[in-house]
């Protein structure tokens, strides 16, 4: 939490003259994670992010411990403690810039590629994420459906429990941002 | 002697300066594009690893065999703008288009383009440039958004974030090393992708490049060849990372495309003054025939495996010329021999003198100047020394030296045999000429110019003939001599060895046959030697004189009378007037470059071609002076590609199957040859392994027709040549199945075998069944007709009858009459009916009445016979009812006190007779014979039952009615 903090402060300095940013206002994070024995999925309503319409940057970041919903508190538990291990890397991150040139302040919906580093782990990945935004009366709607690949992030899984965790796990991103 | 020779030097070495410079040219071929494509762009092009050539189009993606373009859909991919094409490893081929959208196909032999789909999306800007790395990465370039690499897992971005010079990549080629090269207007990039981190070198003017905007990019060997706006081009070496500017004086304009098949030696496309050629570090413009006007835009280069250059031409044309074949038009009419002097001096021998010309690195023809006026100059010949020999026809041999002074003249009068000169070769000291007499040789002192002494030789001392072609020396200084009927001598150690007949293997075996004529010896790079000869073809001969190879017309040689026989370095080159020959020893393969090359209709002379060490070939007609180079090339004869199968009788629909039902067994399968070299001469043979016939057939068509296939396993084979000897050719199959139809399946045919055994048994038992009814019912009828008889003759009845009849006779004679009457009638009918097997119902009831009748003489009122009253229709067995009347009377009793009444009524379909049992006191012995024969006769011609009763004191039978309608 501590260094989300930092990076929105960090952003707030880096751009002084910019008065319009996209501030995420409600947004949901869900995975899932489609296993042969067993499908898990669980959900963060505590997302935040910030895009920055002129130079089309963007931040995203959601506490690791902030995931519900899982089939039993034991799952849950092992979620939290022997793969995300949300001692040592609280949050997953996701910021950079998105690669096709659109304009974020006329209205309409845009398919966009944002090129950003998810690190997620303590793992830093380049990825290319591809969204959908809707820009309607001020409000923009993001959403997305990408994957992880465990391996990419360092997660391994026990051999024990190879059948219950999907090596890709779905994640869908819907998020709504005001200008501030 | 000297002194002659100054003399005639001053009188004939007038040189004349000739004017001009003759520029080299290529030959060049436009390929005619569909109707569709006429005004579309063309962006770029790419020869896959089968040979066809791909084209990106503003109207989709083409591929082209030589014979004709096809486009190749994909639904939404059918009409995009194609902007780049690349064959991976595996063989998919995959393409760039103006959108940024990517697609692929399978393999070569996919019919349709696919849409690449990714987690990532596609790309949103043109596609500048696809091409793999070492380690199997796919590189895509855009021209906007950098460069992205394909991992097979994950799509990664590099662009100015990343630290790419620009986002606008022009072009992009495939690192020696790993990763790729790109091109941008701030310089150069070299990326790679490893251990999940992007490595990006940038190269810009800092770093010693000339100019940053970079439109071109090759790779060749460790150079990275580039081709800049307003510089020229240079390379940079990727071992050492030195830059190297070429062109220091470049008139070029910007570059557009590149491609260098040697380390110093390729060409530059521009984007608005043509092509040019690089060679040694010189530039120079190519100029072309048919002309092109030397201002095109040049966008892209390919040098296919046969060793042919295609350009994209203003974006909108296609042409291809072979960078092997250079001419110059010379203009000086008829030359009869020529001479190549190191790397930049030719001679031209004409009847008129001989004309020295210089090449410059242009490389054009410098004509400089004349020299020995009226000299018939026919053959020429350079020592170590660079002295030129002047070999004339009637005034001997003039002995240039370097500064093209004469240093001496031989005609018969300095010793020679005969003043005409054919050939003329070196021996370690010695000089041999071969003249219309004989051969001589001549010890010279080139240095000092001193004739020391003139040997010769004629049929006397041992030569073959007096008429030697050509004087040639190999490696190891033998001597060897063409001669005129002969066959070849060599001279070892003053003796000559004769080869005047060569062993060939025939149709029927080894035959050892005259050589004949030689015209003309070569040797090759092995120290083999080659002879041209009149009648035998061209015959290798190994060291020993052996024969190691002959090609001739079943070698496919189209050639007639060759002029020029000489090795450019690893084939061995034949020139006659219809074109040229290459003969490629390590594939056996020959190729004939004709009009494709701008060879045709040649005046050529004997000697008019350099048959001697040099860079490559060079040859003379009366128009232009060709220079042959060998330009690497990986394939020297066509290659067969199947391209489709459609079945006929169904709509044509192309299949990517080979099992085909039944009745799908009309197929086309069309094929091509990829020989881009003379696509028009592609001939093929073909042949179908399963099929009755599987001969070769040959045609020139591109189709192969299949009816009327029986199921079984095929195999279609394909070969497919240009001089029509597939003996060396490769070839290429399908190999499909028609499958039986059902009918012929085992399962089918054990059950119809089945469902016959069972058909045939029941058909049997039937027929068994209605024999055995037809002979039981014969029977019956029989048996019934016989009781019939028996009851109606049974003495009872007559007795009765009589006594009736003999009671009557007293009282009343006329009824006594009538009586007979009726009782003969009656039996009439018993006679008349015995045999037939139905009476209708109204004939029975008249013999019922008839019978009634008589047995009323005798009963009286004592017997009621009661008939209900009933329309007669239907049909029964004769005697039937009559017989039932006569049972109820037998067993009855009738009396006075007892009267009997017999009913006679019809029910629904059966017709009845009872009558109320009265038990006789006398008991007639009943046999129950009477009504068994009834219900027996029934049976056969009836399903329906005889219903007896007894009920109530009444007895009734009743008998169905046969035949009611």
């Amino acid at each position: 939490m501590a260094y989300w903090m930092v990076t929105l402060l960090v952003w707030a300095f880096m751009f002084p003259g910019q008065s319009t940013r996209y501030v995420l206002s409600k947004g949901t994070i869900f995975f899932r994670s489609d296993a042969p024995l067993e499908i898990i999925e669980a959900q963060s309503e505590q997302l935040q992010g910030v895009i920055d319409p002129a130079t089309l940057s963007f931040a995203f970041s959601v506490r690791n411990s902030s995931f519900h919903g899982f089939n039993n508190p034991l799952q849950q538990e092992h979620f939290y403690e022997n793969y995300m291990e949300t001692d040592h890397y609280p949050t997953t991150t996701f910021s950079g810039k998105i690669l096709d040139p659109v304009d974020l302040t006329k209205e309409g919906d845009y398919i966009v590629r944002a090129k950003g580093i998810l690190e997620l782990h303590g793992i830093k990945q380049e990825r290319i994420i591809k969204s959908k935004l809707t820009l309607k009366s001020g409000h923009l709607v993001a959403s997305s459906q990408f994957t992880i690949t465990l391996q990419d992030h360092n997660i391994s899984i026990p051999r024990i429990v190879y059948q219950k965790i999907a090596e890709q796990i779905q994640v869908t991103v819907e998020a709504e941002f005001t200008l501030e | 002697m000297t002194a002659i020779v100054r003399h005639i030097s001053i009188l004939w070495l007038i040189t004349t300066i000739l004017p001009g410079q003759i520029l080299a040219q290529y030959h060049v071929n436009e390929i005619q594009l569909p109707e569709n494509l006429a005004g579309e762009r063309i962006h770029c092009q790419f020869e896959a690893s089968n040979g066809i050539m791909y084209f990106g189009t503003s109207e989709g993606l083409y591929r082209y065999d030589g014979w004709r373009f096809e486009r190749i859909p994909g639904d939404q991919l059918t009409s995009q703008d194609v902007t780049s094409i690349y064959e991976a490893e595996d063989h998919s081929i995959w393409i760039g288009t103006g959108s940024g959208a990517i697609g692929l196909m399978d393999g070569l032999d996919a019919v349709a383009l696919k849409p690449w789909e990714i987690e990532e999306g596609h790309p949103g800007a043109r596609i500048s440039g696809i091409c793999q790395d070492q380690q199997g990465i796919l590189w895509i370039a855009t021209y906007g958004e950098g460069v992205y690499a394909w991992t097979g897992h994950r799509l990664y971005n590099f662009n100015q974030d990343d630290g790419l010079p620009a986002n606008e990549i022009y072009r992009m080629v495939r690192a020696p090393d790993n990763g790729v090269w790109i091109s941008t207007d701030l310089g150069l990039a070299h990326c790679s992708f490893s251990v999940n981190k992007k490595w990006i070198r940038t190269v810009s003017t800092a770093l010693g490049l000339p100019d940053n905007i970079i439109p071109a990019l090759h790779v060749h060997g460790d150079r990275i060849w580039y081709g800049t706006f307003d510089q020229g081009v240079g390379w940079i070496d990727v071992q050492s990372n030195r830059i190297e500017h070429v062109t220091n004086q470049w008139t070029g304009g910007s570059a557009s495309s590149l491609l260098f098949w040697e380390k110093d030696h390729g060409f530059v496309g521009t984007a608005t003054q043509g092509l040019w050629e690089m060679q040694r570090g010189v530039a120079s413009k190519v100029h072309f025939t048919p002309g092109l006007s030397g201002k095109e835009a040049i966008t892209h280069l390919v040098l296919d495996q046969e060793g042919m250059m295609w350009m994209i031409v203003n974006e909108q044309y296609i042409y291809t010329f072979l960078p092997s074949i250079q001419h110059w038009d010379h203009g000086l009419g008829e030359v009869q021999s020529m001479l190549y002097l190191s790397s930049d001096s030719i001679c031209l021998g004409k009847s008129d003198g001989l004309t020295l010309a210089h090449l410059d690195h242009g490389p054009r023809l410098n004509l400089l100047r004349k020299a020995l006026p009226g000299a018939n100059v026919i053959s020429l010949y350079h020592d170590a020394h660079r002295n030129i020999y002047a070999g004339t026809f009637g005034q001997g041999v003039y002995v240039l030296d370097s500064r093209f002074n004469l240093i001496a003249h031989w005609d018969e009068r300095s010793g020679l045999l005969n003043g005409s000169i054919l050939s003329i070769t070196s021996q370690s000291d010695y000089i041999w000429l071969a003249t219309l007499a004989g051969i001589s040789r001549i010890r010279f002192n080139p240095r000092s110019a001193q004739t020391v002494e003139i040997t010769n030789y004629t049929k006397a001392d041992g030569l073959p003939s007096n008429y030697i072609y050509q004087v040639f020396t190999d490696h190891r200084q033998r001597l060897w001599l063409a001669t005129d009927g002969a066959g070849v001598s060599v001279m070892e150690q003053d003796t000559f060895l004769h080869f005047p007949t060569v062993t060939l293997a025939g149709p029927d075996g080894a035959d050892t046959l005259p050589i004949g004529n030689v015209y003309s010896i070569t040797e090759d790079g092995n120290g083999r030697l080659w002879m041209n000869t009149a009648s035998h073809g061209v015959i290798g001969l190994d060291s020993d004189g052996r024969v190691f190879e002959q090609i001739d017309r079943t070698k496919g040689l189209r050639l007639q009378e060759i002029s020029t026989l000489a090795w450019s370095g690893t084939h061995l080159i034949m020139v006659d007037r219809d074109g040229m020959e290459v003969f490629h020893p390590k594939t056996e393969s020959l190729t004939y470059l004709g009009e494709t090359a701008g060879l045709k209709d040649l005046v050529l002379n004997l000697n008019a071609g350099w048959n001697g060490p040099g860079d490559g070939v060079w040859f003379v007609s009366n128009q232009s002076l060709f220079h042959y180079q060998e330009i690497p090339a990986s394939r020297f004869q066509p290659i067969p590609v199947i391209k489709d199968v459609r079945i006929i009788n169904e709509d044509l629909e192309q299949v990517s199957t080979n099992q085909f039902r039944y009745n799908q067994n009309h197929l086309r399968i069309s094929y091509a040859g990829i020989w881009n070299t003379q696509p028009q001469n592609i001939l093929f043979a073909y042949r179908i392994l399963g099929s009755n016939d599987t001969t070769w057939r040959r045609t020139r068509d591109h189709q192969a027709f299949l009816w009327n296939l029986d199921p079984g396993t095929y195999e279609f084979q394909i070969k497919a040549s240009v001089h029509g000897d597939f003996a060396s050719c490769p070839q290429t199959g399908y190999a499909f199945v028609i499958n039986n139809p059902y009918w012929f399946t085992w399962w089918f045919i054990a059950v119809l075998a089945a469902m016959t055994f069972a058909l045939l048994y029941l058909f049997v038992k039937w027929r068994e069944r209605v024999v055995n009814q037809r002979s039981m019912m014969e029977k019956q009828q029989v048996e019934a007709e016989l009781a019939t008889i028996k009851n109606q003759i049974n003495p009872h009845f007559l007795f009765n009858s009589f006594n009736t009849l003999a009671a009557t006779i007293e009282e009343n004679r006329e009824e006594a009459i009538e009586y007979v009457e009726h009782l003969a009638d009656f039996y009439r009918k018993i006679l008349l009916y015995g045999e037939i097997q139905k009476i209708s119902l109204s004939e029975e009831l008249s013999i019922v009445d008839e019978y009634c009748s008589i047995l009323k003489y005798r009963y009286g009122d004592h017997l009621i016979i009661n008939k209900k009253q009933f329309l007669p229709v239907g049909m029964v067995v004769p005697m039937t009812l009559q017989r039932l009347v006569e049972n109820a009377i037998k067993h009855n009793e009738i009396s006075r006190q007892k009267p009997l009444t017999i009913t006679i009524y019809l029910r629904e379909d059966y017709i009845g007779v009872s009558n109320p049992v009265q038990v006789k006191w006398t008991r007639e012995a009943s046999t129950g014979f009477g009504l068994e024969s009834i219900r027996k006769q029934y049976r056969f011609l009836t399903s329906r039952q005889v219903h007896v009763r007894e009920d109530k004191g009444l007895f009734t039978v009743e008998i169905p009615i046969l035949n009611k309608e």
